[in-house]
Formats: C-alpha cells, sequence, structure tokens
C-alpha cells in the first residue's frame, strides 16, 4: 500500500506530440481515483507511464517514496487490469494467475494459498482448470482482477477494465470492483472514458482533456463546481445545457440578456458577478437538466419555452424545450404530465445557475 | 378469415419462390466464379491423382498399350533396393532440413518483428529466396559448391581449410543439398511466422513484463505457445513439401556424378522410371507409395497437434 506522486509529468511521442502535458497528481494511500476523459485525453498514457509500460518524457513519478522512472515494471509492485483482459490464453486459469508468482520464485504452498484465497473473494474457484476461451466475459473480467489480486500489490491499475462487458454485467461488476477495493485497501488507479464510472467508484476523479487535467475532486464536487464549461459539459448524463449571454443591469436590477431572452437574476448575484467584471460582458450559462423546472415548481425566473421531443425512460422523462435559438433538455418526473408540441413555463433555481467566462470556458467563481 | 389466411400463404408462397430463385442465382454465380479453380484441381490434381492410381496397377510404358498386373507393381516396390535407398534419402533430407528451417525462420522473424532500423529492407532480402526461381537458386549454389573455382572453397582456403567437392562427394552431397533447401525455404517460413508473431496481441506482453518475464521467458511463455497453429500449418507444408523434393536435386546434381546414389529421393526415383526409364506403371506405383506415406504422416500429425497446438 503506498501513495503516488505525479511531478509535472510529460508524455511526448516523436514530432513533437504532448500527449500529457504538466500532470501534477497526488494520490494517497489506499484511495481510489479514477481518470476520466474522451478517447486520445492522455489518461491510458498517464497510466502505462506509471505502470512502466511507457517511458516518462519529463518530470517524476513516486510510488510510495521511490521515483520510479527508471524503475522496471515489475519492480514497481503494480497490478494491471487490462480493458481486454490480456489472459494468456493458452493458461489455465490457476496457472495465469500463479505467472507472476512463480517468477518471484513463490513457494508452491504459499502461491496456491494465495490463488485460493483470491477465487474465493472473485467466486472463481469452479474455473481454476479452465483455459480463458472457456469463460464468459464477466468470468474472463474476474480471473483478470485475480491476477492483479494475488500479487498483493502496492497499487491496482485498471485500464478501462469494464468496457468489454455488456452493460448489465458492468453495473454489476462496477459494485464488485467497489467493494474489492474496501476489501484490500490498498490504492486503485482507474481509467475509464465513461463518467458514470468515474462518478460511482472514484473517491475523487481526475477529469482530463487534451493531455491536461481539467478538475481533480471528489465526485459531488466536480457535478456541483464544474472548474469549466468542459467538466461541466464532460460530467452529467444528459449533459448540462449551455446558453450565452450578457449580464446587465439597470440600475439595482440585474439580468442576463439571452438574444431577447431575459434572465432576471437577484441583485446579489449579479453585483457579484459585476464585481468581478463581468457587467455588459458575454457569459456562458450552464444549467443542468434536472435544474429545469415545470409548473409544479415554480422558482423565481420564469421562462417561456416549446416542447419539441419527449422522451419516455420510465421512472423519468427527457423534455426538449426551444428557448430562443437554444435546446434545452429537461429532466422531469414521468408522472408529471406536459404536451408534446405545445408551449411550455419552465422554471430556473438562480442558485443553480453556473456562469462561466466565454473567452476562458472557466466558471467564474 | 378464411379468405385471409388464404392470401396470406399464397404471399407466402410467392415469396418464397422468389427468394427460392435468388438462392439458386447466387449458387449459380458462385460455382462460375469457382469454375476456373474447380477445373484446375479436378483436371490436374483429382483426375490426374486417380489416373496414376489406375496405372500403377498396370505395366504402361513409353508407349499407348499396356495391359492390368494387379499387385505386382507395388511387390516389385518393396524389392526393389532403389527404393529403401531413396526413402532413407528422402526421410535424411526431411528431419534434418524441416526442424532447422523452422528454427532459424522462427529466430529471424522474432528478430524482424521487432523495432529495428532497415527493417524493411530485411523483410524484402529474407523473402527474396521464396520469389527466386528454383532453377536460379540451384545453379547459384552450384557455383558457390564447385570444388575449383567456388566460392566456398575459397573462402574456405582463406581460413586454412581444404575445400571439398562439395556437390560431387557423396559425402557431403545430401549435406550441401540440405543446406540449400533450408535456405530457400526460409522466406516463406518467415513470412508466415511474421504474420503469426504480429497476431500476438500487445496486452500479453504488457502483462508478462508487468508480471515480470524477461525476453526470453515472454518468448517461451507466450511467444512460442501463441504460436503453435502457425507452427503447426508451416511443419505440415514443409513436410510434405520436404518429402516431395525434387528440383534441387534434379537441378544440382548431375545425371553422371557420383553422388546421384546418395541424393536420389523418392520423387527423383519416380522420376528417373516414369521418363528415364520409361516405366511409367512401376513409376506410379511408387508414387502411391509416397502418397500413403504422407497421408500417415499428415493424419498423425492432426492428430497429436491436439496436444500441444493451442487455438
Amino acid at each position: 500500500m503506498a501513495g503516488l506522486v505525479f511531478k509535472n509529468v510529460y508524455k511526448i511521442y516523436p514530432g513533437d506530440v504532448e500527449a500529457v502535458k504538466e500532470f501534477n497528481l497526488e494520490v494517497k494511500d489506499k484511495e481510489f481515483v479514477v481518470f476520466v476523459g474522451p478517447s486520445g485525453c492522455g489518461k491510458s498514457t498517464t497510466l502505462r507511464m506509471l505502470a512502466g509500460l511507457e517511458e516518462i518524457s519529463k518530470g517524476e513519478i513516486y510510488i510510495g517514496d521511490t521515483l520510479v522512472n527508471d524503475v522496471p515494471p515489475k519492480d514497481r509492485d503494480i497490478a494491471m487490469v487490462f480493458q481486454n483482459y490480456a489472459l494468456y490464453p493458452h493458461m489455465t486459469v490457476y496457472d495465469n494467475m500463479a505467472f507472476a508468482l512463480k517468477l518471484k520464485k513463490y513457494p508452491k504452498d504459499e502461491i496456491n494459498t494465495r490463488i485460493t484465497e483470491a477465487a474465493k473473494i472473485l467466486g472463481i474457484e469452479e474455473y481454476l482448470d479452465r483455459k480463458p476461451k472457456a469463460l464468459s466475459g464477466g468470468q474472463k473480467q474476474r480471473v483478470a482482477l485475480g491476477r492483479a489480486i494475488v500479487r498483493d500489490p502496492q497499487v491496482f491499475l485498471m485500464d478501462e477494465p469494464l468496457s468489454n462487458l455488456d452493460a448489465k454485467l458492468r453495473v454489476q461488476t462496477r459494485a464488485e470492483i467497489i467493494k474489492l477495493h474496501e476489501r484490500l485497501e490498498t490504492t486503485f488507479i482507474y481509467v475509464t472514458h465513461d463518467q458514470t464510472e468515474a462518478m460511482t467508484m472514484g473517491d475523487r476523479i481526475v477529469i482530463m482533456k487534451d493531455g491536461v487535467i481539467q478538475q481533480v475532486d471528489t465526485p459531488q464536487n466536480v457535478y456541483q463546481n464544474p472548474a469549466n464549461v468542459f467538466v461541466a459539459g464532460f460530467i452529467g448524463s444528459p449533459q448540462m445545457n449551455f446558453m450565452e449571454g450578457v449580464l446587465i443591469s439597470e440600475g439595482d436590477n440585474y439580468s442576463i440578456k439571452i438574444d431577447d431572452i431575459r434572465l432576471n437574476i437577484s441583485k446579489e448575484v449579479g453585483k457579484g458577478l459585476a464585481n468581478k467584471g463581468y457587467l455588459n460582458k458575454a457569459i456562458i450559462i450552464g444549467i443542468r437538466p434536472e435544474h429545469i423546472y415545470n409548473e409544479t415548481r415554480k422558482t423565481q425566473i420564469e421562462l417561456n419555452g416549446f416542447v419539441e421531443l419527449i422522451e419516455m425512460l420510465g421512472s423519468e422523462k427527457y423534455v426538449y424545450i426551444k428557448l430562443g435559438k437554444y435546446q434545452l433538455i429537461s429532466i422531469i418526473d414521468s408522472d408529471i404530465n406536459i404536451e408534446n408540441h405545445k408551449d411550455i413555463k419552465i422554471y430556473f433555481d438562480e442558485r443553480k445557475l453556473h456562469f462561466f467566462d466565454k473567452d476562458t470556458e472557466l466558471a467564474i467563481k | 378469415m378464411k379468405a385471409n389466411t388464404d392470401i396470406k400463404n399464397n404471399q407466402n408462397n410467392k415469396a418464397l419462390k422468389a427468394s427460392g430463385k435468388r438462392k439458386l442465382n447466387d449458387l449459380f454465380w458462385g460455382y462460375l466464379l469457382i469454375l476456373p479453380t474447380v477445373l484446375g484441381l479436378a483436371v490436374f490434381y483429382i483426375a490426374a491423382f486417380f489416373q496414376n492410381l489406375y496405372y500403377s496397377f498396370t505395366n504402361l510404358g513409353a508407349f499407348g498399350k499396356y495391359k492390368w498386373v494387379g499387385m505386382e507393381n507395388y511387390i516389385n516396390v518393396f524389392s526393389d533396393p532403389k527404393v529403401p535407398q531413396a526413402l532413407i534419402n528422402t526421410v535424411k533430407f526431411t528431419v534434418i532440413s524441416v526442424p532447422i528451417s523452422i528454427i532459424i525462420s522462427l529466430f529471424i522473424a522474432t528478430l524482424l518483428n521487432s523495432k529495428i532500423k532497415g527493417l524493411s529492407l530485411y523483410r524484402t532480402l529474407y523473402f527474396l529466396p521464396a520469389v527466386t526461381m528454383p532453377a536460379a537458386i540451384a545453379m547459384m549454389w552450384k557455383w558457390l559448391y564447385n570444388g575449383q573455382y567456388g566460392l566456398l572453397n575459397q573462402l574456405l582456403a582463406k581460413v586454412g581449410i581444404e575445400g571439398q567437392a562439395w556437390i560431387a562427394d557423396p559425402k557431403f552431397a545430401m549435406g550441401a543439398l540440405i543446406v540449400v533447401g533450408i535456405w530457400s525455404s526460409l522466406g516463406m517460413k518467415i513470412i508466415y511466422f511474421l504474420a503469426g508473431l504480429q497476431g500476438i496481441p500487445k496486452a500479453y506482453y504488457e502483462a508478462a513484463t508487468i508480471d515480470g518475464a524477461g525476453p526470453i521467458r515472454q518468448f517461451f511463455s507466450i511467444t512460442l505457445p501463441s504460436l503453435t497453429p502457425t507452427i503447426f500449418f508451416v511443419m505440415i507444408t514443409s513436410l510434405i513439401g520436404a518429402l516431395q523434393m525434387f528440383d534441387l536435386i534434379f537441378l544440382m546434381i548431375s545425371k553422371t556424378s557420383l553422388a546421384v546414389d546418395s541424393t536420389m529421393s523418392i520423387v527423383y526415383l519416380f522420376y528417373k522410371y516414369a521418363f528415364e526409364f520409361q516405366e511409367k506403371g512401376y513409376a506410379s506405383a511408387i508414387s502411391i507409395v509416397l502418397f500413403m506415406i504422407i497421408l500417415v504422416i499428415t493424419a498423425i500429425q492432426l492428430k497429436l497437434q491436439k496436444k500441444w497446438v493451442n487455438y
């Protein structure tokens, strides 16, 4: 068990392609940290640098107190679970799990004990004599986890381990990995492109884009206080609605003008924005779908929209509402009756609005 | 209600007929497109095989007239002292050249699969023998091996070793042929192994690296087991090829050479009887015996592969 430190880590590929830039992060011992971002954001590359499968172009990575830049992968005391499991196809499940231990010259009894124990945790005892091709995707996934567990590593690395599973199994395995983390009390670094996985699994989430960290925080904070437009849009599904407007004031009354629509906001909020120099300047307004209300929950900002489409999801429905030139998605309870292709009054709560600088796209705090 | 179902049935029948027609049409085009290959196979392989089988029971000679002689040719095959000699030569060639060529080509393929400078140049160089005409290969090696002015002997002389008449001396001729056989078959084998190597997922090696396996351990624990289907394929095809060895001997060993007997393969013997002695019926029997040998060996291999080939 050990914490991790990334100090100014870069990955530069030939041709000056910077896959990871200025990556700084401290991971506490026993923490579950998720790297998330769209494909090509550098999350897997960072994980692979940590594993020793990619060279670190610049910067330093520490596992515990050891600088591991020049330490070969096998001596980093890590275990990795791969996206396609990477189980050795010609070895039985048992031999797959024993491989690393045999190489480390563990005594046979010790190997046996560890494998039996791991197999029990994962419920794969009956498959130990099978070869990987005789296993289902979910079973292979467990074996891959088992192969990592038996090594009792300081850090668990997982590279999109659930992406080859079907939706149902993914949800189930997700919960199992969370439980596994609690049970093993080891540091987990988990890479995914799926924001739901990131939100549900991580103690903290590292959101990346174009090789750069956008925000590092707990799932709740990332959701409630996104650092910029990218994070706000990436985390949450359906994604946050964005509109562009200008902050104006008439005496003590503040409002945001979105084309010919006006959002009247309180003096407090208006002044706050004005004090940061945003008066008469363009800003981006964000609002999450669940914060666009209807007649059943009237709040201070009232607007007139038009229902363009309703998607029924069972317990809730997505209502697509035209507001000026924008199309907003609102999540509402499926019991509430909304008529399609009709005008609708919608309500915003200003405390739920997010404001971003139009140029930097950073959140205005 | 009944009328309704009738209409439905009618429609179903029509649909069935239409789909049946389309199927027929598809079949027609399918068969038409494979016709050239099928014809070629039928005439030059399948018909030829059965004709050969038939001839092996006759006393067919140089000219048309022949009669049925039953098992006589086969009885002669087993009493002909030339046959065991040719069989031993063929087996010697096969048993030595096949494993060595597999090991060498696998080794070279592994090197060519790594990231080295000038990779495509090396790949081209190693593949060249495979696209060179056997006659050209034989001629070149004949020169190299030449006892008086061959390059090999000149090089040997430089390090103080006395040269030999490599392909004229019965002691060395088979070895010399084996070397050429191995050399000329490397290109194709390397290509097969390269394709096999590139089909092994990189993640296996990454997992093994983290597990602590070095390059040699990775080769034996991952590369080799993953490559067994390719090794099996290469082994079967090269065994069959080696057992049918003919062109190199024909081109490199002159008919009057002392080394003829010690290099005579089964197929060469067949050729000799069929086209030099004009005993086509007897020659056919020899070729059928070789066919049976290859059949049995391949069947055994197919059976054994379950024990060592990982699919």
